[in-house]
């Protein structure tokens, strides 16, 4: 089966004063098509940057290099324009902190609206009931009702799966997830990985989950990447992970949760 | 007057100290400002040294002469010499605006802390005393205080001092605010600190880089306000030498010689471009985000 | 130790089922209206405090209080009336409520030709009016578009360039260009007038006298409108949901405007506010070197007369209304800011 993402020798590097600092060294792995991977570290590691980088969202300063193929073609070859229409559409996000990741002065209907309008030219009618079936298929409660609200009025959880319905918003293939459960309760991360798992199931999205929780990569992932100093430690099937693993640092990882 | 909370860090008192001595040599424009200041500063320091004559000598034999050797720029409509005026000049304006922004941070700072650090009701009575002194602008301060005490070069350091206090005042409880919450506060507490103490031993050295910065905002705009203040004829009178006396003699004779009104303007404008430029790259050094 | 529902790997207990998150929190129960009111409340106080203020300065003057509200020399009679009118025989709190009563019925008082205080007030008001409203609509125009650019192009050229220019706007004595520019324009190629103003009734003209009052008085403003909506911005750039917005694909410009710059504008309008009062003093002194009869120049006109019932009516008119435009702003401000609309309080 031919991949649909394939990353080959992925590096970042930023530059600051005492000169260059690599956050992610020739890291290589593969995404198949309605896969869950995923990628554990500690934090620091370079997990969100590489993941950032497939879609050259850093900032101005980070020099990309390495090859990033999606079904073949080059995202880091590609212009602005073209990138545009595979940022949301092809590879989308959710990130870390809900509580800032949404736009405070515009309500919720707004911005999922924006991201569909500007994607399908529909019409307002169109958009609304389409935000009111993503609200739904992310199991929002009221669905209706919460397209009027703004996202300080809602609970963490609530606005972690508008985040959620917003990055599917575009019907991506590849939904990158970073850390979607860490800034959450423990009562409510159980049903982000429910959805999650769901949006697999039922829309064939290929996940990427960053993490450094493996108890969430036990829940979820298929495959499982381990990311050690921007580099890749070790790649391998989650069972196979947690059964033989082989980097001395994922034997450090997996003996500190036992040790729990 | 601007209150928004800058972007300087609370980093330790050291790190900033260090970043500023080794950062701030290698900007030419840091090291091009300060020399200007402190070239201005000699000027009105040593004015009597720098100054080829005293400020009220005239020469009616030599009334609106043009720039010359022996008058390098000049003489006026009384025939004085209009650089040594521009020079004891500095000494007025200068002086206003370091007094006036002085009274300002010595007025401001220790409310803004007291309000920061004490919160609640305290916080409150300050904000309220704070929004009656911004219902008045410098000017119709001014036009109040030289209805009771006349106008002077007092007056005026006073109106922009008092006018310029709640910017400094709402800039101080900001960072006394943030501060509140340092680690080291908490621990002070807990090791039987008095409340002043940790005000002024321990809040108050890590806020000197940001009043230092609101310090080069506040001179400039002194120098400015003074000026617009004697020009009004609120502030330094005639026939003593400041920028804004100088400009309010020369609009009588802007037709005949407005070289009158553009030395003494082009001295406000380089010394308030050399203190707000110098500022502008204290603060890009102090900045976190910026990378050189 | 739990089994994980997928591989039945043990591990411990972290993630555990329970009911899917309940829905919004509750919205904010302070109504809007509870806001305003607050707002108000607030603004009466500061105006109430700054009348207090004019009254005890009016007290400060050196002499003897009747002269200075307006009886003229030694004449026994006058004296006598302005005792009467201001019952200044009578405790300061009594002589306090009676001024503030009479102010609040727009009854300032006479001035030293023994016109009505309020009524000259009044007729010069509009004339600063239209030269702040245009001065500050300049300002717009100019300072925050040049801040989006120089904050969306940082470090580059343009940045640059802005930067140097709002640095060369906050250094100029804006009075001083005004002395400049009526030179070069109105003296030597003779363009524009020199000063005066025409109403408004003649467009023309009036769009003649006004062109370089506000050119110069908006530009000294847009200066600072600039510099604090490029560092508004800078902000706003950085922020999370900007990221958001970029990884769904939305345009760059779109992003810029739609998100980051409402955000922006947010601090903005604060920022206006605070500095209301720069534009105030800035009206003044460019009504004095245009020569345009307005109420700032009516405040010269009278700390040169000694015109002492003038001087008191004129710090407390622009006192009031400044409480009064900053209640505004704020009201803009609560209308930008949904956070504070439905939670009636900062956040």
């Amino acid at each position: 089966m031919t991949p649909l993402l394939e990353v080959r020798d992925l590096s970042v590097s930023f530059a600051n004063e005492q000169g260059t600092v690599r956050a992610v060294d020739r890291l290589s792995f593969t995404l198949a098509p309605r896969e869950v991977l995923a990628v554990v570290g500690e934090s620091g590691a370079g997990k969100t940057v590489a993941a950032l980088a497939l879609v050259r969202l850093l900032p101005r300063s980070a020099v990309i290099e390495g090859h990033v193929l999606l079904d073949g073609l080059d995202l880091l070859a590609l212009p602005a324009r073209g990138l545009r229409r595979v940022r949301g559409n092809q590879i989308a996000f959710v990130f870390q902190e809900p509580a800032t990741a949404l736009d405070p002065v515009l309500t919720v209907g707004n911005q999922i609206g924006e991201v569909l309008r500007v994607r399908r030219g529909l019409t307002r009618q169109e958009t609304r009931a389409r935000a009111v079936e993503l609200l739904r298929l992310v199991h929002v409660p009221a669905p209706g009702q919460r397209l009027g609200d703004y996202p300080h009025q809602l609970s963490g959880g609530t606005r972690q799966r508008v985040l959620i319905a917003l990055a599917l918003a575009s019907d991506p293939r590849i939904l990158i997830a970073d850390e979607p459960t860490t800034a959450l309760d423990a009562t409510v991360q159980a049903g982000i990985l429910d959805l999650l798992r769901e949006t697999r199931d039922r829309l064939g999205t290929a996940i990427v989950v960053i993490t450094h929780d493996l108890g969430v990569v036990a829940e979820i992932a298929d495959r499982v990447l381990v990311v050690h100093g921007g580099r890749a430690a070790e790649e391998a099937p989650v069972l196979d992970l947690f059964a033989r693993p082989r980097h001395p640092y994922t034997v450090a990882l997996l003996s500190a949760t036992r040790g729990l | 007057m601007s209150a928004v909370v800058d972007a300087v860090a609370t980093s330790p008192l050291a790190y900033r100290r260090r970043l500023l001595r080794t950062r701030f040599l290698r900007r030419p424009l840091a090291v091009a400002s300060l020399v200007v200041v402190l070239l201005f500063v000699a000027a009105a320091a040593f004015a009597p040294y720098v100054a080829p004559e005293s400020a009220g000598r005239t020469d009616f034999d030599l009334l609106l002469a043009p720039p010359s050797w022996r008058h390098l720029f000049g003489t006026d409509e009384l025939g004085r010499d209009v650089f040594s005026r521009v020079v004891w000049g500095a000494r007025a304006s200068l002086q206003v605006g370091f007094l006036s922004t002085l009274l300002a941070i010595v007025i401001a700072v220790p409310i803004g802390l007291l309000a920061g650090y004490h919160g609640r009701w305290v916080d409150a009575i300050v904000a309220r005393a704070t929004d009656v002194l911004l219902a008045f602008p410098f000017v119709i301060l001014a036009v109040g205080l030289a209805a009771i005490r006349g106008p002077s070069l007092t007056t005026a350091t006073i109106a922009l001092g008092v006018a310029a206090a709640p910017g400094v005042i709402r800039i101080t409880r900001g960072e006394a605010l943030a501060l509140r919450e340092a680690e080291f506060v908490p621990a002070a507490i807990a090791s039987g600190a008095r409340d002043t103490t940790i005000l002024f031993r321990h809040l108050l050295p890590n806020m000197t880089a940001t009043l230092l910065v609101q310090a080069t905002v506040l001179i400039p705009r002194a120098i400015i306000g003074e000026a617009t203040l004697s020009f009004l004829g609120l502030g330094v009178r005639p026939p003593q030498a400041s920028w804004g006396v100088m400009l309010q003699d020369a609009q009588s004779y802007l037709t005949q010689a407005p070289r009158l009104a553009v030395y003494p303007g082009l001295a406000i404008v380089l010394a308030a471009l050399a203190f707000n430029l110098l500022g502008d790259e204290v603060r890009d050094i102090l900045d976190p985000r910026t990378a050189r | 130790m739990a089994r994980s529902a997928r591989h039945g790997i043990r591990l411990p207990l972290r993630v555990r089922r329970a009911a899917p998150a309940a829905g919004a929190t509750a919205a904010g129960p302070v109504p809007f209206l509870g806001f305003l009111l607050k707002r108000a409340v607030g603004a009466g106080s500061v105006v109430f405090a700054a009348s207090l203020l004019v009254f005890l300065g009016i007290r400060a003057i050196p002499g003897d209080p009747a002269t200075a509200l307006g009886a003229e020399g030694a004449d026994p009679a006058s004296v006598a009336a302005i005792r009467h009118a201001y019952l200044l025989d009578r405790p300061l709190p009594e002589q306090y409520a009676r001024w503030a009563w009479l102010a609040l019925q727009g009854n300032l008082g006479l001035d030293e030709r023994r016109l009505p205080v309020g009524h000259t007030i009044v007729t010069r008001l509009p004339l600063t009016l239209e030269l702040a409203a245009l001065s500050l609509l300049v300002a717009l125009v100019i300072g925050i578009p040049a801040g989006v650019l120089a904050a969306v192009r940082r470090g580059r050229a343009s940045d640059y360039l802005a930067r140097v220019a709002s640095l060369i706007g906050l250094s100029v004595p804006h009075f001083w260009l005004g002395l400049l520019l009526i030179t070069w324009f109105a003296v030597d190629l003779h363009w524009l007038p020199a000063s005066g103003y025409v109403s408004v009734r003649h467009p023309f003209g009036n769009l003649e006298h006004m062109l370089m009052p506000c050119l110069v008085l908006g530009a000294g403003f847009a200066a600072v409108l600039m510099r604090q909506t490029r560092s508004s911005m800078i902000g706003a750039l950085d922020a999370d949901y900007i990221r958001t917005a970029r990884a769904n694909g939305l345009g760059e410009w779109r992003v810029v405007v739609r998100h980051a710059l409402r955000n922006s504008l947010i601090t903005v309008a604060t920022v206006i506010g605070l500095d209301l009062g720069l534009l105030i003093s800035g009206a003044v002194v460019t009504e004095t070197v245009f020569g345009i009869a307005g109420f700032g120049r009516l405040s010269i006109d009278a700390i040169n007369a000694r015109d002492y019932p003038m001087i008191q009516g004129i710090v407390l008119v622009t006192a009031t209304a400044y409480v009064l435009l900053n209640l505004a702003v704020d009201i803009v401000y609560s209308l930008l800011d949904p956070r504070i609309r439905l939670a009636g309080a900062r956040p």
